[in-house]
């Protein structure tokens, strides 16, 4: 073969990402700053490439490579490339370093899924009586009443996990933000509220599936908005439940102001990490500022303290969130979807972020308050967790009647489906979370 | 005998004080009568005696009047002292108050919140039964204040001037009084003035005394000034703004005009500098002015001088004017400052007063449909302003102003609307020295007589206080940098009156800024058919739907919406979408966000819990709009909310794009 002939046909393989830098200043020049990309998994930084000196002049477009040489993508894991861009000197009021752009992008054509064999642990034996189902073995005791069909003890390991026995519900209403009470949620989406409250258990059923495995079928008939909604849980001898819901079309006007559960645990599992978008709050029209990653915190600061307080603390895309006390013993509340769930955690119940704890919006009665203050809210003895498939967007374009855009609406008429695991566990670690997450899916 | 009478109560008003043997309703009832006595306004600067001075910021005469003044507040204007400015009378009963202040934030009075209406005469709750309603909404007879329920603040103080200010004339500066007052100085009537957020200054050279000064100042909460300043905040009373008497020579700078031009390369740099001299004594008097220009390095580039002779009756202008080589260019994001000096001399050539602003050499145009600075076509990434401080109201002070400067620099925010009423003028030196685009607003809101036949923009008789708020505006802050456009108010209906505005200041203007006007709707509320008296397309809440129709199509002016984003409480959803929006078409250049800061004030309720309150939180049976003032992206204290990462981001200078993963590498070099 003729050596010179293969110079010329230049077929290397890149392992680049190939990203569109464009400069929006109208009088500066982007060589004035430092440009850092970071390759993260999981929240851990793999490899950082530092672009120093990007010249490129206003209002013009460049492309630059960010090389993805020396990092092992492994199985059932996102990849980010996450930019950073930072002052070279002092700029004004701005300190050198500081950063004016970020951005995070996703490296898709890097996942690769290969599912994981799950353990479904030791036996589980039963229990029934005319009021109750209680499934349990060493480890585990889970209670379900039959009227509601909800969870109203959770015992892992000696430990009660539920507050108030309020295992996951059903729940389709937000406290109304500002935007919504302008545009008339409480009048025109209040059958939502009422699907919430006072739905009926139309069939509850009970059944093994095998040794390790139980399962629980719920039917609800939701009035006012007339449809039904199904959840199947299957609980496995490791005290692993998945929650599967179906929420059925309805052609009942009003869109719906979140699709998803909620439920109260103990206050002391108050010491969250979480992986999604953060690390403030967000909701699906307000996130482009938010980068998912591997965030801790506390239930105490997901609180936002709106002047009139309305709801507030939710993340979204979150891929999973554990909960855990002091011991680093809790709970993982783990999405099997990549899209994730959307996700709030906090010391008060969504009642008290509300303008009444029933369905009477009138400014006359007098249990609806249109008036509260911060000083209203105080942290109770719980923590509780709204876990949704989606929340209606915030909106904003007035507060007056303005609905959130129709692409960031949950339609009615629709049908709506998702699934999320609660996964108990002791010795919390982030590398564990990741790996329950990676395996029940 | 009724001549007597008549008499009688010529001495018994002459005696209590007020010029002209006129009664208040006079002064606070009348839309004819917006000032008595006052200076002309004039560009801010600060007047010293000798360059030293100037450099260690000591000016010889300048003596702030803010601290602790004494205080009385009484509900019905009946009640209100007419005595008090006679300096020996000793005041009885007499409290204590902070200036500057808001009263009703010190505990005198009630603070009341209300968005469109007029507080004083709100369909919801009205207050005084002596305001009559037309159609159910509208005050009768707009300039009418109610006559028992009118809170009256009367302030006194003493103060001391040596010898050497005697030989000067002297000027009393008030920054901001709200809503009408009286001055006097040593029992003497000084003057009235209203438009509450601009100062007013009075020449009290005849009335001041080597020594001790007793100044009386009388405040009344409301007067017909109130029916333009129906702006969306707390509705509260009092001088918000620094008080101080200053003194110039007997010959004297009374107003700098500095105009900055740009070549048709926007390459070199022209500058005009014009200096309206005033001559206080009784002959004419010859007089040396200069100027020198320094650059951002410091080094002198330009001078020139020249002397004139100003008579005592007719203020003389002296002009300059020269080619700046290549200046570094004035904009938001390089904020280059030139100083420039001006000096005058006597005929003596003795030194007499010398002055420095920091200027800019800037070009702002509309050419094309477009908003250049510079030739460049920019994007305002702005956000609306209110004055507010939860502990004090409507007083800001520089430390809060610079607070809010830099969380707008941290956060990608460039531009400004000063929503609806100019600031203190140390707040423009801020945005000039840290790079900030200004839309100055005149202090105009008629809300409550909305846009129809009650519209005050449609009648003649307004037209005086409506142009004044203008004029005095584009006088005080005609020099500075940062203003890059002017805004003739917001919600006060569209008419002759503003008409006449936007033509007045075009005529006053030499820097032909672009003048923008937010009611310019015509009945068809058309965005591609607003009235010609905006130079740019200001309308308010247009959805992204409305941007992309606006963007898609051609409009004869740039599209930059006065407000947009209504961020009240938990909101600013689909900002992101709104910006992907404006940087895909060339007259969509940016919008001002409603608003930067949340308004509430703190309140501490009888548990001792202290928390931010609203409207309704205050009185009993006040009219108010609730939690409605709580629009911002930060909280009152200025912590910010998670919408203020959002606009960051939405606002990045920067944008990185996925193109792909590479698998081939590029065959040429």
């Amino acid at each position: 073969m003729n050596l010179s002939i293969l110079k010329t046909l230049d077929s290397t393989l890149k392992n680049e990402q190939v990203i569109d830098v464009e400069n929006l200043y109208d009088f500066t020049n982007l060589n004035q700053f430092n440009f850092k990309a970071v390759i993260k998994e999981n929240g851990v930084v793999l490899k950082t490439i530092n672009k120093n000196n990007i010249n490129l002049e206003p209002h013009k477009n460049k492309n630059i490579m960010i090389p993805l040489s020396g990092i092992d993508f492994k199985e059932n894991t996102e990849y980010f490339i996450e930019f950073s861009t930072t002052t070279k000197n002092t700029w004004g009021l701005l300190p050198k370093g500081f950063e004016i752009a970020k951005e995070q992008i996703y490296l898709s054509e890097k996942f690769k899924k290969k599912p994981i064999a799950i353990d479904n642990g030791p036996d589980l034996s039963s229990r029934e009586n005319s009021s109750e189902v209680t499934i349990f073995n060493n480890n585990i005791q889970i209670v379900f009443a039959k009227k509601s069909g909800i969870i109203t003890s959770y015992v892992y390991k000696k430990q009660e996990y539920l507050n108030s026995k309020k295992g996951p519900h059903i729940n389709f209403w937000r406290p109304p933000t500002d935007n919504d009470l302008g545009n008339r949620i409480q009048d025109r989406n209040l059958g939502w509220k009422n699907a919430s409250l006072n739905a009926t258990t139309s069939n509850f059923e009970f059944k093994k599936l095998n040794n390790n495995l139980m399962q629980v079928v719920v039917n609800y008939q939701l009035p006012t908005v007339k449809t039904l909604h199904t959840t199947i849980y299957t609980l496995n001898g490791n005290g692993v439940v998945k929650i599967e819901n179906t929420l059925n079309e309805s052609t009942y006007k009003g869109d719906i102001p979140r699709v998803g559960m909620r439920m109260q645990i103990a206050k002391e599992f108050n010491n969250v990490t979480y992986y999604g978008r953060g690390p403030w709050e967000n909701y699906q029209d307000r996130k482009a500022a938010t980068f998912i990653d591997v965030f801790k915190s506390n239930v105490s600061n997901f609180y936002v303290p709106y002047v009139r307080p309305q709801e507030n603390g939710t993340r979204t895309d979150v891929r999973w969130m554990a909960l855990m006390n002091a011991k680093e013993n809790g709970l993982l509340i783990s999405s099997p979807s990549q899209k994730g769930l959307s996700i709030s955690a906090l010391h008060m119940p969504n009642e008290d972020f509300d303008i009444t704890n029933g369905l009477d919006y009138s400014k006359e009665h007098k249990n609806a308050n249109f008036s509260k203050h911060t000083n209203d809210i105080k942290e109770q003895n719980l923590v509780q967790l709204n876990i949704d498939l989606a929340q209606r967007g915030l909106g904003g374009d007035d507060s007056w009647g303005a609905k959130p855009q129709d692409k960031y609406q949950l339609k009615s008429a629709e049908k709506h489906s998702y699934s999320f695991y609660l996964i108990p566990f002791t010795s919390g670690t982030t590398k564990k979370f990741v790996e329950l997450q990676q395996q029940f899916k | 005998m009724k001549k007597t009478t008549s008499i009688l109560l010529f001495l018994i008003f002459f005696s209590a004080g007020y010029g002209q043997q006129k009664d208040i309703w006079h002064y606070i009832e009348n839309e004819q009568v917006i000032g008595e006595n006052k200076e002309d306004a004039h560009a801010s600067f600060t007047s010293f005696v000798s360059l030293k001075n100037l450099k260690a910021n000591t000016p010889t005469f300048k003596k702030s009047l803010n601290g602790v003044w004494d205080f009385n507040w009484v509900k019905n204007p009946a009640d209100r002292p007419t005595e008090f400015m006679n300096p020996t009378l000793r005041l009885i009963d007499w409290k204590k108050i902070k200036v500057p202040s808001n009263w009703e934030v010190e505990g005198f009075g009630t603070p009341i919140y209300v968005n469109h209406q007029y507080e004083f005469s709100d369909y919801k709750a009205m207050v005084a039964d002596d305001m009559e309603l037309i159609d159910r909404i509208y005050p009768k007879n707009p300039g009418k204040v109610p006559h028992t329920y009118n809170p009256v603040g009367s302030y006194r103080r003493e103060f001391t001037l040596s010898d050497n200010w005697m030989h000067n004339e002297v000027f009393l500066h008030i920054g901001a009084l709200k809503s009408g007052g009286f001055v006097w100085l040593n029992g003497k009537y000084i003057g009235y003035t209203q438009g509450s957020k601009l100062p007013s200054e009075f020449n009290i050279t005849k009335a001041a005394r080597k020594g001790i000064n007793s100044i009386a100042i009388q405040v009344f909460r409301w007067t017909d000034g109130s029916y333009l300043e129906a702006q969306d905040f707390w509705r509260i009373s009092g001088i918000e703004r620094d008080v101080f008497i200053y003194a110039q020579p007997k010959v004297r700078i009374q107003d700098i005009e500095i105009i900055t031009d740009l070549d048709k390369e926007y390459t070199h740099g022209f500058l005009e500098v014009n200096l309206d001299l005033q001559n206080h004594e009784k002959t004419n008097k010859e007089m040396y002015v200069s100027y020198q220009l320094f650059d951002t390095e410091n080094q002198l580039i330009a001078e020139q001088q020249s002397n004139t002779a100003v008579s005592p009756k007719l203020r003389k202008t002296a002009s300059f004017s020269t080619n700046i080589m290549r200046p570094k260019k004035w904009s938001a994001e390089h904020p280059n400052l030139y100083t420039l000096r001006i000096t005058t001399k006597d005929e003596n050539k003795n030194l007499k007063e010398v002055v420095e602003r920091k200027i800019g050499f800037r070009k702002v145009e509309i050419t094309n449909g477009l908003l250049l600075v510079n030739g460049q076509r920019i994007t305002l990434k702005g956000v609306n302003a209110h004055e507010a401080n939860p502990e004090t109201g409507h007083v800001m002070s520089e430390e809060l102003m610079l607070k809010d400067i830099k969380l707008w620099k941290e956060n990608n925010i460039n531009a400004v609307r000063l929503s609806h009423y100019p600031r203190a003028s140390r707040f423009y030196e801020l945005c000039d020295l840290y790079g900030i685009y200004v839309v100055d607003e005149a202090n105009l809101e008629s809300h409550g007589m909305y846009y129809g036949k009650y519209s005050l923009a449609k009648k003649a008789n307004w037209t005086k206080a409506h142009v004044d708020r203008m004029t005095r505006m584009v006088e005080r802050d005609k020099n500075h940098p940062s203003v890059i456009i002017w805004s003739m108010g917001n919600e006060a209906g569209n008419g002759i009156v503003f008409y006449e505005g936007y033509k007045t200041i075009k005529a006053l203007d030499k820097s032909k800024r672009p003048v923008q006007y937010e009611r310019t709707y015509k009945s068809d509320n058309n965005l591609f058919n607003m009235d010609w008296n905006t130079d740019i397309i200001v309308p308010q809440y247009p959805s992204p739907a409305t941007f992309e129709r606006i963007g898609k199509t051609k409009t004869d002016r740039p599209f930059i919406p006065s407000e947009y984003t209504h961020s009240m409480g938990n909101s600013t959803g689909n900002f992101a979408d709104y910006w992907e929006i404006i940087e895909k078409y060339d007259h969509l250049q940016g919008g001002f966000i409603w608003d930067w800061v949340d308004q509430s004030i703190w309140k501490t309720n009888n548990k001792g819990e202290k928390f931010y309150a609203y409207g309704g939180d205050f009185g009993n049976n006040m009219p108010t709009d609730n939690s409605f003032l709580n629009n911002g992206i930060v909280f009152p204290d200025r912590t910010p909310q998670p919408a203020l990462y959002e606009v960051k981001k939405a606002h990045e200078f920067i944008n990185f794009k996925n193109i792909g993963f590479n698998t081939k590498k590029r065959t040429s070099n």
